[in-house]
């Protein structure tokens, strides 16, 4: 499996790249009144608004540092059978992995509200943990995120 | 942005006095993970507000595909015609080179024997096989934009290597084998039998030749009579 890596924090994380669309650099966003402050906002990416989720405020509650190496990672989101797009803000993604499947193992803690946290990996470098990307958002606000866009 | 201390690579890297103990592991600090690591240094700091400004200008267009196919062709002018080999069958593609005649085998389609590299090969005339005329466009001076040089090239058959001229070559382009058409089944010429198919390059239809088939006929007409 090949994967995506990317800090929040000071870890590391790690998407299947089977999901990613494309990697974009920083851009302006549009921010969502009273939306939870995870949401950074939406950007018109090539023609179509998507919403941008901050990882490190969803996971550790500080904004995401605005360097060069915070990029914007978009996702295949799939909801009700349709298949969106979702942006995710990630620090320091920078490297592709390779992953076997044998060299997972599993994550211990995760709680409710981190369901996205995935298997983990042991590397050289350091523990890489994967990410669900269809459990980041809960439940009720994927209904209504993506509602809107339907409606439009 | 923190500022990079240990420049190792210009001490004792490939820069400086190669004395590092991990060249023997990596041979060029370019496959070390220092250097690696200190490049991605470079990208932790702020980003500029006119980058942003710019960027989120580039991400709202839309990507522009380009289909392209997966057969490579060659592309080259024979008089009028435009013509194109897979560029798998090309050994290379050469300023022409004289042409050394042949005693009792030399005729209209078969020319003599080049010296390519220090290999004899056999040289064809491929617009007398296909029967094309290089009356028309033969001289440089009709095209002023760019000068249009004569090449010879060698292509590979089946069982041999063989070389013809051409007016042109033209370029490499790759088709799709679904964007070729089938020829017209009522089109009788006589280049019919030398091609693949017929692809369409800037309004321009260009016949794609089976090099198997040019070269068994270049081949036939040297058998003896």
């Amino acid at each position: 499996m090949l994967c995506l890596t990317f800090e929040v924090g000071e870890n590391r994380y790690a998407i299947d790249a089977n999901e990613i669309i494309e990697v974009v650099p920083l851009v302006n966003f549009t921010t969502f009144p009273k939306a939870p402050s995870y949401f950074a906002g939406r950007f018109n990416y090539r023609g179509e608004i998507v919403p941008v989720l901050d990882l490190k405020d969803l996971m550790m509650s500080f904004q995401t540092k605005m360097y060069l190496s915070t990029r914007i990672i978009v996702v295949k989101y799939e909801t009700d059978g349709e298949i969106h797009q979702l942006g995710l803000l990630g620090e320091k993604v920078m490297d592709i992995i390779r992953i076997r499947d044998d060299e997972l193992q599993d994550p211990g803690l995760i709680t409710e509200e981190t369901r996205y946290l995935g298997r983990l990996i042991n590397l050289k470098s350091g523990v890489v943990q994967l990410i669900t990307v269809k459990e980041l958002i809960p439940p009720f606000v994927r209904e209504s995120l993506f509602r809107d866009v339907k409606e439009d | 942005m923190a500022k990079i201390k240990n420049k190792c690579w210009n001490e004792i890297g490939v820069f400086g006095d190669k004395s590092c103990e991990s060249l023997n592991e990596y041979l060029h600090c370019k496959y070390c993970p220092v250097y690696t690591n200190a490049a991605k240094e470079f990208f932790e700091r702020e980003v500029p507000p006119e980058f942003i400004n710019s960027w989120t200008l580039d991400i709202t267009r839309r990507k522009e595909t380009i289909e392209k196919g997966n057969l490579s062709v060659t592309i080259f002018r024979l008089g009028d015609e435009l013509l194109a080999v897979l560029t798998d069958a090309i050994v290379v593609a050469v300023a022409v080179k004289p042409v050394h005649f042949v005693p009792f085998r030399t005729n209209r389609t078969f020319r003599g024997l080049v010296n390519l590299d220090g290999e004899l090969l056999l040289c064809y005339s491929l617009e007398n096989l296909l029967g094309i005329s290089r009356n028309g466009r033969e001289t440089v001076e009709e095209n002023e934009d760019y000068a249009v040089y004569k090449r010879m090239i060698a292509v590979k058959g089946a069982n041999e290597k063989l070389v013809f001229e051409v007016d042109e070559v033209v370029g490499v382009t790759k088709i799709s084998s679904d964007s070729m058409t089938e020829l017209p089944a009522t089109a009788k010429k006589a280049d019919e039998i030398f091609s693949q198919g017929i692809f369409h390059l800037n309004d321009k239809s260009v016949a794609l030749l089976d090099e198997h088939r040019v070269c068994e006929s270049f081949r036939s007409t040297l058998k003896f009579q």
